[in-house]
């Protein structure tokens, strides 16, 4: 009897989990039934994968265009620069987010699995380094030897006085990001270049490291005068909390702006890219979106607190974009 | 005195020692860990308290229905929760739909059949052998006859190693899922994907508990029903698995909750943060469907430079916390409801 009173009521509460399954289907199935209002009539479904940096501004382009599209589905993963150009190369993605320039060993695996593709620079993204607001560390301004000194590996520098004269007796706390990020390979390169065997110098690894760049914004306005680094947008999110030095990267000091960082002119600026296939490229819906993309790419970085990227190079990608 | 010493040491000194109860104190160290005991635990519930209401601070005021029902967004405004908040749901259907059945069948398998002793079937099996002549029966005889033997080593071995798979780091099953599931099988990228290794992540955790709730049911049960003609299989049918279900059922959903909560082996075997479509809640379409799931969905946001997608991560949150929370109260229920005592 017991047993039977058990199953009944399991029983009931499939039933009522069934229904509550069909009561969140019935609330939105309506939503993609408004398909039909496209004009080109475009339908299809792109892939797209890659740096998490770059994963925003694409969504947006992605929401624009499907705003205008409604039946080409489009879905953003965000596995990381790296492990996004592994499935691109694979061709299980049709588009790769990319918050550097391929490497080596990853355009030989695309070109091993026949995978040809077009680099497509979207936006810009300024390495701002920065500390808390109102501290005065002595200087305004870090040039890249007194970078290289702070970041080294094996450096032993935690007192602002130990980058340089002219810099105050003040405790140095590093804060930026962790070894898994495209920011992480990005500033060593810049700043700490290579060593002789060609690889990339990694930084010194006792600072607080994150893949989360607000847990550096945290870290750094814990600490006394600490010193971190992330892209311009987290900067500009929390303006009120932090202040961004001036970087000399041998041409004088410039200051990290939207301006500076999108003509290049600040030392640690670097482009966004999507990676585009070209095999995807031929299908319609993708050509459109991409297109639609370059199109749209200063104002949709505007809009999602990007850097924009020049728009000489959006007009010359445009131009490879319609010849390929 | 001598004569005391002399006399059956038949004790005096309990008159001495016993106490009535009513006067009786904790010593200082006994009263001393009772409150460590104590501010241990509300140091823990203050953690708790102090998460819950951070989290719940930050996020109310993002929880609406549009954000339950819209599609996600690169507007935080506008971004919804809707396709994380179904890829959820699809996810737990697909895990417990293939988690549950195979791991309570290795349960019983374990717990009620494995480990009996072997020596009557032993017997038998010898007898019969020695009335066969037939090479092919007999060599399957043999066969049988040497897993018998084996069989226990074996059970050990699978024993030690479904422990140890509990603890392996859900990032493996990740691996694990992409190599069998998408490399071996061909399963595209999808919620189907990603339901099938999170169930392969909680199997280990479901055979463990639904063998502890076989384990509660008094061993003679199974032997009055045995005694009263039932067969082996007769006996945990209808008496041991029926009283052990709701230890099992608490088992099963505390292990969905934790599936519930990964995201590591979803990221590896191609979770998503943004698509157009939102996926259907039909399981049987679950292959077709982007792997969408609330912890993803969270993480994402989290990530994001500005505040306002801090806020609608905090709305995620409190949606995770209350399905999670729903889970363990139905839990609960089917514990207290079904619950026997020998």
């Amino acid at each position: 009897m017991k047993s039977r009173r058990m199953y009944a009521s399991l029983a009931a509460l499939a039933v009522a989990g069934g229904s509550l399954t069909l009561a969140a289907c019935g609330s939105s199935d309506s939503s993609s039934d408004t398909s039909g209002g496209g004009g080109a009539n475009l339908a299809g479904k792109i892939a797209i994968d890659g740096s998490s940096t770059v994963a925003p501004l694409t969504t947006a382009a992605a929401e624009a265009f499907n705003g205008k599209n409604p039946d080409v589905n489009i879905t953003v993963g965000t596995s990381g620069t790296g492990g996004g150009f592994e499935v691109f190369c694979k061709g299980e993605t049709d588009i790769s987010n990319a918050s550097r320039e391929i490497k080596d060993d990853e355009a030989a695996a695309c070109k091993a699995a026949g995978i040809d593709y077009v680099p497509v620079r979207v936006a810009s993204d300024g390495i701002t380094l920065v500390t808390k607001t109102g501290v005065d560390v002595g200087k305004v301004c870090l040039n890249f030897a007194e970078l290289k000194k702070i970041w080294a590996p094996g450096s032993k520098v935690n007192n602002w006085s130990q980058v340089g004269s002219g810099f105050k007796d003040l405790p140095l706390a590093l804060a930026g990001a962790g070894s898994e990020s495209g920011t992480y390979d990005f500033f060593n390169e810049t700043i700490l270049g290579e060593d002789a065997k060609g690889d990339v110098i990694q930084s010194r690894q006792d600072y607080s490291a994150s893949e989360d760049d607000n847990v550096t914004v945290r870290a750094v306005s814990d600490a006394e005068a600490g010193l971190g680094y992330f892209g311009f947008s987290y900067y500009e999110a929390n303006t009120d909390t932090m202040q961004a030095f001036a970087v000399d990267g041998g041409k004088g000091c410039v200051e990290p702006t939207t301006d500076s960082i999108t003509k290049g002119d600040y030392p640690i600026s670097r482009p966004l890219y999507v990676y585009v296939s070209k095999k995807a490229l031929a299908r319609p819906e993708v050509k459109a979106f991409v297109n639609d993309y370059v199109d749209n790419a200063v104002q949709l970085a505007t809009d999602a607190q990007f850097v924009p990227a020049p728009q000489s190079s959006l007009d010359a990608d445009k131009k490879t974009l319609s010849g390929s | 005195m001598s004569t005391a010493e002399n006399s059956t040491p038949t004790p005096a000194a309990p008159a001495a020692t016993v106490r009535p109860l009513a006067k009786k104190r904790a010593r200082p160290s006994e009263q001393a860990f009772k409150w460590l005991v104590v501010i241990l635990t509300g140091i823990t519930l203050a953690m708790l308290a102090w998460l819950i209401t951070s989290v719940v601070l930050k996020g109310a005021g993002s929880l609406s229905w549009d954000f339950l029902t819209g599609k996600p967004s690169a507007n935080p405004a506008k971004a919804g929760f809707n396709s994380a908040l179904r890829g959820s749901i699809v996810l737990m259907i697909i895990t417990i739909a293939v988690a549950w059945p195979i791991g309570v069948a290795a349960a019983l398998y374990l717990e009620k059949f494995a480990t009996q002793s072997a020596a009557l079937a032993e017997r038998r099996l010898a007898t019969k052998l020695e009335a066969t002549t037939g090479g092919a029966m007999r060599a399957w005889l043999h066969t049988r006859l040497w897993w018998l033997r084996v069989r226990p080593k074996v059970v050990h071995l699978v024993d030690v190693n479904i422990s140890n798979l509990a603890a392996v780091p859900s990032i493996i099953y990740g691996l694990l899922g992409l190599a069998i599931f998408v490399g071996i099988m061909g399963i595209q990228k999808s919620l189907l994907a990603g339901g099938l290794t999170l169930a392969v992540l909680i199997l280990p955790i479901i055979i463990i508990a639904s063998r502890e709730a076989l384990r509660a049911v008094p061993v003679s049960i199974e032997q009055g029903a045995m005694a009263l003609g039932a067969t082996r299989w007769q006996a945990v049918r209808r008496q041991v698995f029926p009283a052990a279900l709701p230890g099992i059922l608490t088992g099963t959903i505390l292990a969905v909750s934790r599936a519930i909560g990964e995201t590591a082996p979803l990221i590896v075997v191609g979770g998503i943060v943004f698509g157009t479509a939102v996926p259907s809640l039909n399981p049987l379409d679950a292959g077709n469907e982007a792997l969408f799931a609330m912890p993803l969905q969270i993480y994402f946001w989290t990530d994001q430079p500005q505040a306002s997608f801090q806020a609608i991560a905090a709305a995620g949150i409190i949606v995770l916390l209350a399905t999670l929370l729903v889970m363990n109260l139905v839990a609960i229920i089917l514990r207290n409801r079904y619950s026997k005592r020998w």
